[in-house]
């Protein structure tokens, strides 16, 4: 095990720009790269990508702003050093995927920072081959990062720090685009990590049930400061959800169950008789959305295609009034691809895509408008306007319709009036997606289509988010939700459509897809906690 | 104690990036053919953005940067080098010494609508011996060019530092 | 593998080769030759794309010199020999990559930070573009008319502002990612070695040779 290395902060604290802000960290005493794995929780805006950024030196060296107390790492003050001689012993992978990628292939993207070291040549190609079978990118090594869909991207992000070894490994939210497999085996090469001790793990995430089981201390941020710091099972064990974090459904069946500490793997729970009765109210029962209305979208038999490659082909399914539907699938399936033909940005080579009566082909996208709103995976690409109630107010102005009222409460049941006049383009990951939701949500369209909504999202706005969409869907509109967050669509949506191999694979109701094993693994998908949870609680019963 | 508002060596250098990326991607859209020469108002834009973000010294090579991509993709003919160059550069040493948004944005005019269509005439003048004068009919379109991107480039660094993108801390030492 | 810096400098002999050659039939032979380098890498399509773009360029040139010079053979010859002359820099940069030869210049005393704005740029420029495209789609999607024709002339600067503030929001990550890996550290090393090799000697001195060939003999 190598020796450890320390970072130190005592009493810090951070404002951006000129200082004349709501700190975005204020007294924080926190020892981090002395556990093998601190995950720093928290609610959106809180200050997590903030203090990582302390972490490195990027703060104060390369964010403007009022930088208080000390941040020392191996007994240096990050003031006298750079960023520089900090890169490659505590490395960062940012929550952006898209914009930390800037070289003409994956693989040299991976050798930029193994040449920055002044590695020989045989080394970079071994670590560069090393850290690509660690994320499981061998076949990507001669794209063009720009062209990958948004979980490759992360996935290369990844690659590219982890070729350097740090000492110190900062994540931020690095699930947040990833499918439930390449989840899977991220957490597995983090956990490796972890255990062989080449380096300490920083991770911030708000997805607990990925993170807290491999997790050796959790530290809650709340609005800059640190309101909670142990274990995690021993902070799990309380109530976190004012905090905006969800826990983990195996602390929330623990806690039914009356077990201390908090078990945090389903698959550990102890589960004895009427363990079922009392843990009824935890399981979501499917919402009972959607049936018999009228067709609002419907897809024929599309086939599409991305720079010469095969992307679509054949799909067709159809969205009814008062539905929710989730389209899951692998990284790259296809999902954004498929997503853009619903409001007519891609045109169908092949079949067609009608919404509301109106066939995509023959009518301009500015005026599907008013049928379909799309929000876009990466948030960044679809600000435009100066202030954040600019932005919202957009769509409403150009298609002519007073919404007012409606857009006040908009940007209260999402957490946006304190932001109204703040620029998009400077707000945390979490802000900038809940702006987008709401742009999209202004101009109350008949069919909502939302790509990856709950990336990166707290608590608080993944039940707002919700909430809305039911009630959406109440007023008899559609919703079409692209997502990887298989929990939020088994808790919202009633049907799923399964995406693989270019094509829809399976579409029902999301316990009977979970149920076929075969396909869940031929599609990058897994088991929702819920649902292993329910089908354990089965076999006790026939046990 | 605030921190500074320096661009370090690397924002420069991603500040080149995309100012370079910037003037290729856009250079097709906005390329009119003038006789021998393209104009290219995006060009001048970039020279004011270049000057006053960057200095000259950045400036120039920005434009010779533009310059030979686009003489590559077949964007640009080889009157892009003076027609590029000498404006920024000028741009750049007038913001360093009068720091004021229109100091660039004048020395760009000058730089290009009014030295740039001489030299383009003296560089031209040995393939096309004595004829080569009538060139300086070339100057109104250069100076309608440079005025257009000037205008744009202060107007688009007023933006950005409403937006909060860059902070315009003055000149450089 | 030939270095980069020799296949520049074969480039710049031959370029200066063309300018040189007087010969309107030797010209042509020229030419000629660049178009089998071209069949011979099978690049033929995507240079007739570039040939689009640059033949009225040098058709005009050619008719100001024949103007000027008041003969119209002169004006052929003088259009040839751009066309010429452009080509051999297009076959060069189909042939190298451009951070090869940014590196490759780098292990040869150019700063660093240079070559990576050169071949950084090359590959920002479609990025850029597929932004612009992005800021369309999303005006699109939220109900701005901004499809292609006259009456979307109305919405750009619509289209402009948000574009520069994405570019410049975008060269502050790159900026940052760039920091985060290392890119202002000294003794920088590169995954491909950059040595010249006697063979790139012979391929230097055999373009340092066209020029002064191309003037004694065309
Ligand atoms: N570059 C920036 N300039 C100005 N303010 C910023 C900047 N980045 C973040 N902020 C603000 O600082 C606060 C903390 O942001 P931070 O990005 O650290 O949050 P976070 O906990 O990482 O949230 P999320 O989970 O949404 O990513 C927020 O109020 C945010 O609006
Ligand atoms: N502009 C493009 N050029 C070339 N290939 C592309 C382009 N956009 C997408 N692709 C490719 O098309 C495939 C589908 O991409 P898409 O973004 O639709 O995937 P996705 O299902 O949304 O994935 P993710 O869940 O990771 O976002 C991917 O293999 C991707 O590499
Ligand atoms: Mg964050
Ligand atoms: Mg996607």
């Amino acid at each position: 095990m190598s020796q450890p290395l320390l970072i130190q902060t005592s009493n810090l604290g951070f404002t951006y720009g000129r200082g004349d802000r709501q700190p975005a960290l204020s007294d924080i005493d926190l020892e981090a790269g002395r556990d093998r794995y601190l995950l720093i929780a928290g609610a959106s805006g809180s200050g997590k990508s903030t203090l990582c950024r302390a972490f490195n030196g990027l703060i104060p060296h390369f964010y403007t702003g009022r930088l208080v107390g000390r941040v020392l790492v191996d007994g240096a003050d990050t003031r006298a050093l750079s960023v520089g001689r900090l890169f490659h012993r505590v490395g960062m992978v940012f929550q952006n995927p898209e914009a930390q990628l800037f070289n003409r292939t994956v693989a040299r993207e991976i050798a930029f920072g193994l040449e920055s070291l002044g590695l020989k040549r045989d080394d970079i190609h071994r670590r560069v081959t090393e850290a690509a079978a660690a994320a499981g990118i061998e076949d990507l090594l001669e794209r063009f990062p720009h062209h990958l869909s948004g979980g490759e991207q992360q996935l290369t992000a990844v690659a590219a720090i982890l070729a350097l070894r740090p000492r110190v490994l900062i994540l931020d939210e690095p699930f947040a685009n990833l499918d439930p497999v390449a989840t899977a085996r991220l957490r597995r090469v983090l956990a490796k990590i972890g255990r062989q001790g080449h380096s300490h793990l920083v991770v911030c995430e708000h997805r607990l049930s990925l993170t807290a089981p491999d997790a050796d201390r959790m530290v809650v941020v709340c609005q800059g400061r640190i309101a909670a710091d142990g274990p995690p099972a021993s902070v799990l064990s309380k109530d976190v959800r004012p905090w905006a974090l969800e826990p983990p459904l195996a602390a929330g069946a623990s806690l039914c169950l009356g077990l201390r500490p908090v078990i945090l793997d389903v698959e550990k729970l102890p589960l004895t008789g009427d363990a079922k009765l009392r843990l009824a109210d935890l399981l979501p029962s499917p919402p009972a959305t959607g049936g018999e209305g009228e067709v609002l979208l419907s897809v024929d038999q599309v086939g599409a295609h991305c720079e010469q490659r095969p992307v679509l082909r054949d799909v067709s399914f159809k969205l009814r009034r008062g539905e929710i539907v989730a389209l899951v699938g692998a990284n790259g399936a296809g999902k954004t691809t498929l997503a853009r033909h619903l409001n007519g940005l891609m045109r169908p080579g092949k079949g067609r895509v009608v919404v509301c009566g109106r066939d995509t082909r023959r009518v301009p996208t500015s005026s599907l408008a008013r049928q379909v709103g799309l929000v876009f995976q990466n948030p960044d690409c679809q600000f435009f306007k100066l202030t954040v109630a600019d932005e919202i107010r957009v769509g409403p102005r150009a298609l002519g319709i007073e919404a007012e009222d409606w857009i006040a409460l908009l940007a209260e049941r999402l957490g946006l009036t304190a932001l109204m006049h703040r620029a998009p383009f400077r707000l945390s990951g979490g802000e900038k997606k809940r702006v987008a939701v709401a742009a999209a949500l202004a101009s109350r369209p008949e069919v909502l289509v939302l790509d990856e909504p709950t990336a990166g999202q707290d608590l608080f706005f993944r039940r707002a988010l919700g909430e809305l969409l039911l009630g959406w869907a109440g007023e008899g509109r559609g919703v079409l939700m692209v997502t990887h967050d298989l929990g939020f669509a088994e808790r919202y949506a009633s049907r799923w459509l399964v995406l693989g191999d270019g094509t829809i694979v399976a579409d029902g109701s999301p316990a009977r897809i979970m149920a076929d094993g075969a396909l869940l693994a031929r599609c990058g998908l897994m088991a929702t906690d819920a649902c292993r949870l329910r089908s354990r609680l089965e076999a006790v019963d026939h046990g | 104690m605030p921190t500074k508002a320096v661009l370090s060596p690397t924002r420069r250098s991603a500040y080149a990036v995309v100012m370079v990326a910037m003037g290729v991607a856009l250079a097709p859209y906005t390329s009119i053919p003038v006789g021998i020469a393209k104009v290219n108002p995006t060009q001048h834009f970039i020279n004011v953005l270049a000057a006053v973000l960057l200095g000259p010294g950045w400036a120039v090579g920005i434009a010779g940067g533009v310059a030979v991509l686009r003489n590559v993709m077949g964007a640009g003919t080889l009157l892009a080098f003076p027609g590029g160059m000498i404006g920024a550069l000028l741009a750049g040493f007038c913001y360093r010494y009068w720091p004021r948004l229109t100091a660039a944005a004048v020395g760009e005019v000058v730089g290009t609508g009014l030295i740039a269509p001489v030299i383009c005439a003296l560089l031209v003048a040995p393939v096309l011996m004595e004829r080569a004068i009538p060139l300086l009919a070339l100057m109104p379109s250069f100076l309608g060019s440079t005025l257009a991107g000037a205008v744009m480039g202060v107007l688009a660094l007023r933006l950005l530092q409403r937006a909060d993108v860059i902070q315009l801390a003055g000149p450089r030492p | 593998m030939v270095d980069p810096r020799s296949r520049l400098a074969l480039a710049c002999g031959a370029a200066g080769a063309v300018v040189a050659t007087g010969g309107a039939l030797a010209l042509v032979g020229e030419y000629l030759l660049l178009w089998g380098l071209i069949g011979f890498w099978h690049r033929g399509g995507r240079y007739l794309r570039w040939l689009r773009l640059v033949v009225p360029m040098a058709l005009f040139f050619g008719v100001l010199s024949g103007w000027a010079a008041g003969a119209l053979a002169q004006g052929g010859v003088a259009a040839l020999k751009l066309l010429s002359l452009t080509t051999v820099f297009f076959i060069f940069f189909e042939a190298t990559a451009p951070e090869d030869l940014g590196n490759s210049l780098v292990a040869a005393g150019l700063p660093f930070a240079v070559a990576f704005v050169f071949s950084a740029a090359l590959q920002f420029a479609p990025v850029i573009g597929r932004k612009a495209h992005r800021v369309i789609e999303a005006q699109r999607s939220r109900g701005i008319p901004l499809e292609p024709g006259w009456a979307a002339l109305r919405h750009w600067p619509a289209l402009l502002a948000p574009l520069l503030i994405q570019t410049f929001t975008l060269a502050d990550e790159l900026a940052e990612a760039m920091e985060a890996r290392g890119f202002s550290r000294p003794g920088r090393t590169f995954c491909r070695d950059y040595r010249m090799q006697p063979v790139d000697w012979l391929i230097v001195a055999a373009g340092a040779g066209l020029l002064p060939a191309a003037i004694v003999w065309l």
